[in-house]
């Protein structure tokens, strides 16, 4: 099955540089546009606020600081974002306890299919 | 008698009591109690009538009022917890008991009042509330290590099976790669929230694999800590490092030597700085090293910079390899954030 990811600008918010580059290179095979990886908050605030973005992945804890400025940034925005975190959904503030959210470890085909949905909305 | 037994009633309420107080029928104080007005400091005509509730917490003084009034007028007995006013000021939690007193034909003659300190249990119930809280906190920070680092193992695993190499060969390689993240792991639980020993973690890798001290090993510094995920990082750099020397470096070369040195340093933004340098010498030239390319060559060369901000080189000089590494250190005063 062909994915349609093609074209699509994603964010890579993650600080682990093996989880992110993994994401990035299944991205790319994908033909996807990526923006990061960022293992900073500020960098990846930057970068939700300047660009097109498609669907965004955000890990929750960035080197000790949380990601979710950049997630009400992107809601404003209405730009979809999924979680990829090893906390559990009641470690989230309330506001983003509905958010997509897929536990590590997860499988890369698992985050494909997840923004592919993301996308297509 | 029953003058002896009211007597005998009444000493063992005022040793359990900080204050008893009476008040009539409708539930209002009506005469004096001394040990109230001692205990909360309020005057007579402060306790009088409803005024009494005044000497409860704000917090709890609506509710108190309310169930008072609804107790009274139900005709039955209430308990309930406040903190009540001290002379010195503060309030102080206490349980408050309101009883009814019969009269012969069965109705309510008066209601007696008794407040008991129950302040040390209170504190007891907080401080037991916060450890629960802090247990919580630690049990989800570390259901989040796990579950990162199987999501590191997963990645590094799939790094370490890339390309064409025999099965023994990729084998050797992720065992060696999983036994140094789970060696830093032991180091990082012993160290709940602090800061590692730089030193410690270069031995400990080296250790591992059966090489110490000696006349063609140097291993030199000032005493440097180092945070959970630079440890981390580092551990693992060190393995490439170590495993790369004893399969085509300094500590396979008879003749062959490795120096590790390190030294920190103010850099521009006035923060501290690590400078390392691990150095070979004296080893015959290998024209092409294939197992090191790949992994810890990327884990030096790029996700040392990325996760650390980190600047690294790696050379391969004529007598053996040369890798530096700079990169900011925490504060070295023992404490760090966890990552």
């Amino acid at each position: 099955m062909g994915r349609s990811l093609a074209g699509k600008h994603i964010l890579i918010v993650e600080d682990e540089y093996f989880i992110a580059t993994d994401l990035a290179r299944a991205l790319e095979a994908e033909d996807a546009t990526i923006l990061g990886p960022f293992c900073d908050l500020a960098l990846a605030l930057a970068s939700a606020r300047d660009n097109h973005i498609d669907v965004a992945l955000l890990d929750v804890n960035l080197n000790g600081e949380h990601c979710y400025p950049v997630a009400e940034l992107l809601e404003d925005r209405t730009v979809p974002f999924l979680f990829i975190t090893g906390y559990d959904r009641d470690a989230l503030p309330e506001r983003f306890r509905s958010a997509p959210k897929l536990t590590k470890p997860f499988s890369t085909n698992a985050v494909l299919r997840e923004i592919e949905r993301l996308a297509e909305n | 008698m029953a003058c002896r037994a009211e007597a005998d009633a009444k000493a063992l309420v005022d040793g359990i009591a900080q204050a008893v107080w009476e008040t009539d029928a409708r539930g209002i104080v009506v005469s004096d109690s001394p040990a109230w007005r001692r205990h909360t400091g309020q005057s007579l005509a402060d306790l009088l009538d409803r005024g009494w509730v005044e000497a409860i917490h704000p917090a709890e003084r609506r509710d108190v009022r309310r169930r008072w009034r609804a107790a009274v007028a139900r005709g039955s007995s209430l308990a309930i917890e406040a903190r009540l006013q001290g002379k010195e000021g503060g309030y102080r939690w206490s349980h408050l008991y309101l009883v009814p007193l019969y009269a012969d034909d069965g109705s309510i003659r008066n209601w007696a009042g008794m407040s008991i300190d129950i302040a040390a249990r209170k504190e007891e119930e907080q401080m037991l509330r916060q450890s629960e809280a802090r247990l919580q906190l630690l049990a989800g920070e570390l259901q989040h290590r796990v579950r990162n680092i199987l999501a590191v193992v997963r990645s590094v695993f799939s790094r370490t099976v890339e390309g064409e190499r025999p099965i023994e060969e990729i084998a050797e390689h992720f065992r060696g790669r999983l036994d140094s993240l789970a060696r830093t792991q032991i180091i990082l639980a012993q160290n709940q929230a602090g800061l590692i020993d730089l030193e410690n973690l270069i031995r400990d890798e080296l250790l591992s694999v059966g090489v110490q001290d000696g006349p063609l090993l140097s291993i030199k510094g000032p005493d440097t800590k180092l945070t959970p995920v630079q440890a981390e990082l580092l551990a693992l750099a060190f393995h490439e490092l170590t495993t790369n020397a004893l399969k085509y470096g300094a500590l396979r070369a008879s003749g062959g030597r490795l120096d590790i040195g390190w030294t920190t340093n103010i850099g521009y933004r006035g923060n501290c700085l690590l400078d390392f340098t691990w150095t070979e010498q004296g080893v015959p030239a290998i024209p092409v090293r294939p197992g090191y390319r790949g992994f810890g060559m990327e884990l030096i060369k790029d996700a040392l910079p990325y996760r650390l901000g980190a600047e690294t080189q790696v050379e391969f000089l004529g007598g053996g390899i040369r890798c530096s590494i700079t990169f900011p250190l925490p504060e070295q005063d023992g404490s760090a954030s966890t990552g």
